[in-house]
């Protein structure tokens, strides 16, 4: 009669302690990258590069059910186990992972499942994303094995097509540069400016990015007329065909300080004009717009 | 006549924060000043202000000057300047001295000009950055006495104003020289605060327990500043203007 409370509450200690058991080896997962980057980007010259695919788990303690198996798959979900067509990156023996703990597999991404003997690298793709996928199962504390997946699966985006040229709406003369105001497509991460004077072969210019919607080509001579034109460049550095090309021709603008002067101000610009603690004040503050203006556009 | 006369105002600056300098010297320590019989509160030591004024540089008055670039670039708007400055308190009797410094700053844009006259697609900017070094005497006896909430004060320093002017996204060059620079000068002040604590007494004196915040005031200053290098010919950062804000007294 007085057994009975203690077994009751010794079975209710070994469910909770099931319990918790259970909850600790659902909070486990194996953690994955591929070049210590969780979104790869791959290119079109990209099929020879070889990849590494890192793992990692803390599972210390716990005892190993499978082996750990890191594949590739063009599936959009991770399964179990990889499937047909998949590329099966490398497996850690069941006596070894849980030891182990971290690891590394390198691969080639002209393996990668993407690509068969009828298609392989380089293709024609766009935007073609391919996950690396871990599986493994263990018993933690000697219960029940339960399973570990990769907790966020690391991306593999495949994308050899070219973005479409972006379109120069017009080009603005200024002092010794000029201002190109475009349009181009999302996909679109920079632009590059070529140009040329009616004397010359194009010269590549300088490159910006695309979300500015303008880029200054400067260094230019006023008065010699221009033939400009854009290339876009994806974020995996594809390069598309040229744009329009529209001319322009610099011109001399006078500003606040070169009306003054040709008044016949009397006052010399320079530091020499400046005290000394007055320079550095300037060129920290300047250097500080410099580099708020880089971020919106690159010079040439 | 002028020269003179201005020359005058500037060696008074002078001899004005010299005198609150000599003061300072002679002063004993904050906290065992005599203070105006009525005013209660923490020990006040130090006052800050904010403030906000359009300032017209007075560039085409400059001697010599063949045409008036700042009016042709800029037209005859004023710049918008903002001025902060602290002060330390060093008399706290008969009305209240001390000595401070302020900076500030101020800019304007504009399309820069091509050589037929006509607008260019970039603009142009004048940027001052100026700083003084003052003196100032605020006559509150009678707010702290007589509870009459306006403060009349005077302020007279030396100035120097830091200049650039800037080209599109550039430091404007002209004869392969940068357009920057510095003006000395001198500067005096006449205002007239309005004493917040007076609308809120219990606010405010809960500003001074929670804060340190002895008083609040609104004020309006008028400002006489000659900076042109004390007359030496060049760029004239001079002006003559009002400006509005807020000061505090901690």
């Amino acid at each position: 009669m007085s057994l009975r409370p203690s077994l009751s509450l010794q079975r209710a200690a070994i469910a909770l302690a099931a319990l918790v058991t259970a909850g600790r080896a659902g909070a486990q997962s194996v953690t994955l990258d591929v070049n210590q980057k969780q979104a790869v980007l791959l290119a079109k010259n990209d099929c020879n590069l070889t990849l590494n695919a890192n793992w990692s788990i803390n599972a210390a303690g716990a005892t190993a059910c499978d082996a750990l198996t890191i594949w590739a798959t063009t599936a959009t979900s991770c399964a179990n186990a990889p499937v047909a067509g998949d590329l099966e990156i490398g497996i850690v023996p069941q006596a070894s992972w849980v030891t182990q703990a971290t690891g590394s597999f390198q691969f080639k991404v002209s393996d990668l499942p993407l690509f068969t003997s009828a298609a392989t690298c380089p293709q024609d793709m766009k935007n073609d994303v391919m996950r690396v996928c871990a599986f493994t199962k263990y018993s933690p504390l000697g219960g029940n094995c339960v399973e570990a997946k990769a907790s966020q699966p690391p991306t593999l985006t495949y994308d050899t097509t070219p973005p479409e040229p972006p379109v120069i709406t017009s080009v603005v003369p200024q002092d010794s540069a000029l201002q190109i105001n475009f349009t181009a497509k999302s996909d679109v991460s920079t632009v590059a400016v070529a140009y040329q004077s009616a004397i010359g072969p194009y010269t590549e210019g300088p490159e910006g990015p695309a979300a500015s919607g303008s880029i200054r080509l400067e260094g230019l001579t006023n008065g010699i007329t221009y033939a400009v034109l854009l290339r876009a460049k994806d974020a995996a550095e594809n390069e598309s065909t040229a744009s329009n090309v529209l001319n322009g021709t610099p011109v001399l603008s006078f500003g606040f300080f070169a009306s003054y002067k040709n008044s016949h101000g009397d006052t010399e610009g320079g530091c020499a004009a400046a005290p000394a603690s007055a320079c550095p004040l300037l060129a920290l503050g300047w250097l500080a717009r410099r580099r708020r203006q880089a971020r919106g556009g690159v010079r040439g | 006549m002028k020269t003179i006369h201005v020359r005058t105002l500037a060696a008074v600056s002078a001899l004005t924060l010299g005198a609150l300098a000599a003061t300072a010297s002679a002063q004993s320590a904050p906290g065992t000043v005599e203070r105006p019989p009525g005013e209660f509160g923490s020990e006040r030591t130090t006052g800050i202000e904010v403030k906000l004024g359009g300032f017209k540089p007075l560039i085409d008055n400059e001697p010599g000057l063949s045409g008036t670039p700042y009016k042709t670039t800029f037209g005859d708007n004023a710049m918008l300047l903002l001025e902060g400055s602290g002060e330390r308190q060093l008399f706290q009797a008969f009305g209240t001295a001390g000595v401070g410094f302020s900076a500030g700053y101020a800019e304007k844009f504009a399309p820069a000009h091509l050589e037929n006259g006509s607008q260019a697609s970039e603009s142009t900017g004048l940027r001052l950055v100026p700083l003084s070094l003052f003196g100032v005497y605020r006559f509150d006896y009678a707010a702290h006495t007589w509870g009459i909430p306006l403060v009349p004060y005077v302020k007279a320093g030396l100035r120097y104003t830091i200049w650039w002017a800037t080209k599109g996204s550039s430091l404007e060059n002209v004869d392969g020289k940068p357009a920057v620079g510095g003006r000395w000068g001198w500067s005096v002040s006449g205002g007239l605060s309005l004493l917040l604590d007076v609308f809120e007494p219990r606010l405010a004196r809960d500003f001074d327990t929670d804060a340190g915040v002895n008083h609040s005031y609104l004020f309006v200053e008028a400002n006489y500043a000659d900076v042109n290098n004390f007359y030496t010919g060049g760029l004239d950062l001079s002006g003559r203007y009002l400006t509005f804000g807020i000061a505090f007294e901690l």
